[in-house]
């Protein structure tokens, strides 16, 4: 047989060809070397660019970054990780996870800081609690939560958001969309400087509801602290009651030191 | 006409009944999975003149295994295939291990051909030579020249036995073993890993209450006839064009280097990947390519013992159609104790500097992938240039816009030498 005859019967016709992919120097089996040929503030191009396929991405994405850096490489590889899973990715709680996740979907039993931040589509579902800055800066998907810490849902542009328990301080502040959740109690200045969007609390709030807000609309279940709508410009808050000083310019609709 | 597999067959549902071998079926051959320490065995008992090594740690039931296995094809007693077993220590002799000159021939009035007392190892065909590495280095040199023989010679003698099984074990390095010389582990046709049971296996075997030399008499036989149509079985089983192409990639992917005499990584002497050789090499550190991650390259004998293991399990698998799977299932065994993964690399998770069979077994994962779903324009070309149909300055100028090592320092040398 003639080597081209042999060849032929070798491929059975299915000839596939493919230049060999430059890769080089992409081997990285942690976050550090990740970390090291990364210039500036990571970004989620490069860190993908870098990150490995299948199991080695697991495996980074079960250890524990070593300081801020390291840990917003992390988040990205998360969301990386989530993006190309057809099904959930259950990750390790730590701040950032999820950081600027596009599609896909995360599970975390007890999240850190910064979950969620920048995402812009997909779900995020964290079990138990998660820590500060839950969802910052987040313009599309959704996150469900068991409870918070301070300036959850910060300037979010979209999406949404449900606490099921209860949340901190700073709820929604500078939020211009999005729609928010917490079925139990939150802090003081929920929605505070809030442009548009909507927030809605199921339990009490703290003082400053809605402190200089512009727009957007407010609802609360239960009482709200003093000074509620204080120097606000523009929205509507809702409130089962007031605290003392609330804004008196007719844009609070429910009930008023009840 | 003898049909030695099914008497396998009931070797090996006879090996766990009488719970003489019980163990993890962690060889997968498409749908299904097999015991590799088991089967290797068996591949090696049907082929002559391999050399199977069985590594592990102490009592994983490697030295009885290869015992009963040969009582059972050898169709004789427990006790007389433990006279075929060699095993090593410091003060073992040419004359222990082979044979020596009969003294009492000089005695004698009228003097004749000169006359050997050969071993029992020696005259045997099912040859054992137990913890090998506690033969000292330069003893191990005598295994050069036997393995992988039909004949013997001592003293201008020769005694030919004829077609062998050679089986090997080992220890991992302890105090008292010496490294194995690397022409010695090339002639090791494969070697297999040894486990201890698990904790279910473990329960299973403690259910054995009489001696192992008492239970191999209840093993069934092979006939003679039998034990003799294995090869022939063997050889029987066909490869088809694609493994055998893939066999030969796999071989040159570990072989080339760019840097290396004549690009042969095997003519290297004091220098290597781990070594820093490969420092701003072109194909440093690219994932995909494999010349960089290994040491050693591969001698033309791991070609041979790649398609004569296959061929085996072929055969004890019923394998029908394309014999591919068989391949990426064996290949890791038949690789992995000839070469040294690169120490940066293999120091890493998943690897942790100790899985190098799961190293090995992913890189052939990646030549085998490579070369049935990457290679086959330049194949193409290299075909049809060496069959005179397209011109071999042009296929040399196409071959060139190919990244891959073996169309630069393998494919594109050889057209050059026929111009």
């Amino acid at each position: 047989m003639s080597l081209k005859g042999f060849m032929e019967e070798a491929y059975g016709g299915q000839l596939r060809g493919r230049r060999l992919e430059r890769r080089k120097g992409t081997v990285v089996l942690s976050l550090k070397e990740i970390s090291d040929k990364l210039e500036g503030r990571p970004e989620k191009a490069a860190v993908a660019r870098l990150a490995p396929n299948g199991a080695l991405l697991s495996r980074l994405i079960s250890l524990v970054p070593e300081g801020k850096r390291e840990a917003l490489i992390w988040g990205y590889l998360t969301s990386i990780a989530a993006e190309g899973s057809v099904e959930p990715m259950e990750v390790p709680g730590g701040d950032y996870a999820g950081l600027e996740l596009a599609r896909g979907s995360l599970l975390i039993d007890s999240a850190g800081d910064h979950v969620g931040e920048g995402m812009r589509g997909g779900s995020i579902r964290v079990r138990g609690m998660s820590g500060h800055y839950l969802g910052q800066g987040m313009s599309g998907g959704g996150i469900v939560a068991g409870s918070s810490g301070d300036y959850a849902f910060r300037n979010i542009s979209g999406g949404w958001g449900v606490i099921l328990g209860d949340s901190g301080s700073y709820l929604g502040l500078g939020n211009s969309g999005g729609r928010v959740v917490v079925k139990g109690r939150a802090g003081q200045r929920v929605g505070w400087l809030m442009h548009s969007g909507r927030l809605r609390v199921g339990g009490d709030v703290g003082d400053y509801l809605g402190l200089m807000m512009s727009g957007g609309r407010i609802s609360v279940g239960g009482c709200a602290g003093a000074r509620a709508g204080w120097r606000m410009r523009g929205g509507k808050i809702e409130a089962a009651c007031y605290g003392p000083e609330a804004c008196e310019d007719g844009r609070i609709l429910g009930g008023k030191d009840s | 006409m003898p049909d030695p597999l099914r008497s396998i067959d009931s070797l090996v549902v006879a090996l766990e009944d009488l719970r003489l071998h019980l163990g993890d079926k962690d060889l997968r051959i498409g749908d299904h999975r097999f015991n590799s320490l088991l089967y290797f065995c068996l591949a090696n008992a049907c082929l002559r003149n391999k050399v199977l090594l069985l590594y592990g740690g102490m009592g994983a039931n490697k030295t009885s295994l290869v015992n009963l296995l040969g009582c059972s094809f050898l169709g004789i007693p427990f006790e007389d295939v433990e006279n075929f077993m060699l095993t090593g220590h410091p003060e073992q002799t040419e004359e222990k291990m082979i044979g020596f000159i009969d003294p009492r021939q000089w005695s004698r009035p009228n003097g004749g051909e000169m006359e050997i007392l050969w071993t029992p190892w020696a005259r045997s065909n099912w040859k054992v030579i137990n913890e090998i590495n506690r033969f000292p280095s330069g003893k191990q040199n005598i295994f050069l020249e036997l393995l992988q023989k039909r004949k013997v010679t001592y003293a201008g003698q020769v005694l030919t036995p004829g077609d062998t099984c050679y089986f090997a074990t080992m220890n991992p390095d302890f105090s008292a073993t010496y490294p194995l010389d690397e022409a010695l582990l090339d002639r090791i046709s494969a070697s297999v890993p040894a486990t201890q049971p698990d904790l279910l296996c473990g329960l299973a075997l403690a259910e054995r209450e009489r001696e192992i030399a008492d239970l191999a008499g209840e093993l069934p036989r092979l006939s003679r006839e039998e034990y003799y149509a294995l090869p022939e079985k063997v050889s029987d089983q066909q490869l088809g064009s694609a493994v055998e192409l893939a066999i030969v990639s796999l071989v040159r992917e570990f072989t080339v280097c760019e840097r290396a005499p004549s690009f042969d990584k095997t003519e290297l002497y004091g220098t290597g990947p781990s070594r820093g050789l490969c420092h701003g090499c072109h194909y440093f550190n690219n994932p995909e390519v494999l010349c960089w991650q290994v040491d050693q390259g591969l001698s033309d004998r791991a070609r041979q013992d790649l398609r004569a293991f296959t061929r085996a399990f072929s055969f004890l698998c019923r394998a029908e159609g394309s014999k591919m799977d068989v391949l990426r299932a064996i290949a890791p065994y038949v690789i992995w104790h000839r070469v040294t993964p690169q120490r940066s690399l293999f120091d890493q998770p998943p690897y942790y500097g100790s899985r190098r069979l799961d190293l090995v077994r992913a890189l052939v994962e990646k030549s085998i992938d490579r070369t049935l779903n990457e290679r086959g324009e330049m194949n193409m070309i290299l075909s049809r240039a060496t069959d005179g149909e397209m011109p071999l300055s042009q296929a040399i100028r196409e071959l060139e816009e190919y990244d891959d090592p073996l169309a630069r320092l393998d494919y594109i040398p050889a057209l050059e030498r026929m111009l």
